[in-house]
């Protein structure tokens, strides 16, 4: 029997913190005209992730278990080395967005919250069991539930609400069209497809399934189950970036305040105009969601390294039965952390991220 | 994206569990918006 809100837990990763970050921005600069890209980009987010889902289900393996058995080894180190620099950067510019938020509601220097922030992460990927991460995973995306609260509290305009999610619009300017570019390197980042086909991989040895042969092949009603489950959790995921969209579309949009970059300057701006609880929520939607967030892109990168280079991991296993993906997890996770400090501010690393996302999903 | 429509569809990977229809015009359309997405970006460089 298959857990439900596995989808949901990916869908959540989804929205994370540099994510909301280009969706507020999205709202803020180009205004209701663009909520008609989250219904459009749903199907294709599940389309994504149902094909992960789909591999890890039949194989039993991770997607990059798969490549390493399948294709040269130029290609695989070429397609991992991609895939590990996106991810870290973005968990970094994740604790960096985390950081900012967290800095509206404590006063303390920003590099400390980063630092506190990273480690008590570390702590959580090391220590906790598949089951207990998977479990509190599910938890902390509901934190995102809260921008249909910032939403309602900005009170959108229907007509214009109504017209721009129904009516897809494209102006063929720059900014337009760029907005286009980074939303859809956003909602369909690269991440997601190794995520999937690993959480499948953990349930099956959840489920007492610890050899590969017994773990290989699955039925068409597990598939279908896995089908809605990641329709459920796609749905959610969209639903979500709507929101966040509609939130500064409604606010900072009419109010002139085109200009936001990431999300702690949408939770600042909304403060006067949307009142305080709506920019309150939206910087605990950043911290809850980054929680999760920043694991799956480290913890990630941890399984698609050791599968790509033949190492024992898995969260089922303790630190001791396999050092050496739990030492790829805080290496990882160092790496992000220090990424805040050195050269590279995270709103740089943001920009970065982002349009390294969209660039890496050519091979 | 291109790797993963590949991989599925590939007996050797999936045996009988290649992909169906409607989700490989699926898939394609998601795979050509991406790879619209990534020209669109490299373009962006430029202009």
């Amino acid at each position: 029997m298959r857990i439900v809100g596995l989808g949901l837990i990916t869908g959540a990763a989804d929205d994370d913190p540099s994510a909301i970050g280009t969706y507020a921005s999205a709202g803020a600069q180009l205004g209701p005209s663009f909520l008609w890209t989250a219904p459009v980009t749903f199907p294709m987010m599940v389309a994504v992730v149902y094909l992960s889902s789909k591999l890890g289900l039949v194989t039993g393996e991770g997607l990059f278990a798969v490549i390493r058995r399948r294709y040269s080894r130029w290609f695989l180190l070429t397609v991992l080395g991609g895939v590990l620099i996106g991810n870290i950067i973005e968990a970094g510019a994740d604790i960096g967005g985390m950081a900012a938020s967290l800095n509206i509601l404590v006063p303390l220097p920003i590099g400390v919250i980063v630092v506190i922030t990273g480690l008590v992460i570390l702590a959580f990927q090391v220590w906790g069991s598949y089951t207990l991460l998977r479990n509190v995973f599910r938890v902390l995306a509901l934190a995102l539930l809260a921008y249909i609260g910032s939403a309602v509290l900005a009170h959108p305009d229907a007509r214009a609400t109504l017209q721009g999610s129904f009516i897809p619009t494209i102006h063929f300017n720059k900014d337009f069209l760029a907005m286009i570019v980074a939303v859809i390197g956003t909602s369909l980042s690269a991440y997601l497809y190794t995520w999937q086909s690993n959480e499948e991989v953990e349930e099956k040895i959840a489920a007492g399934k610890r050899r590969l042969w017994q773990r290989r092949g699955t039925s068409g009603s597990q598939l279908k189950q896995s089908m809605w489950d990641i329709i459920f959790g796609m749905f959610f995921s969209n639903t979500v970036m709507y929101f966040i969209i509609l939130s500064t579309a409604a606010t900072l949009f009419v109010a002139g305040k085109t200009n936001i970059n990431t999300a702690a300057e949408a939770a600042q701006a909304l403060r006067p105009l949307a009142g305080k609880a709506a920019g309150l929520l939206f910087a605990l939607g950043v911290i809850g969601v980054g929680f999760l967030a920043v694991p799956v892109m480290t913890t990630g990168a941890a399984y698609d390294l050791c599968q790509s280079v033949g190492w024992k991991h898995g969260l089922y296993r303790r630190p001791a039965e396999a050092k050496k993906f739990y030492i790829a997890i805080a290496v990882f996770t160092a790496i992000a952390i220090g990424i805040n400090f050195f050269a590279i501010n995270p709103m740089k690393a943001l920009v970065l991220a982002a349009s390294y996302r969209a660039f890496r999903h050519r091979p | 994206m291109l790797l993963v429509m590949l991989m599925t569809n590939s007996r050797a990977i999936m045996g009988n569990r290649v992909n169906g229809r409607a989700i490989n015009v699926l898939g394609w359309i998601t795979t050509a918006a991406i790879f619209a997405a990534s020209v669109g970006l490299v373009v962006s460089w430029f202009v």
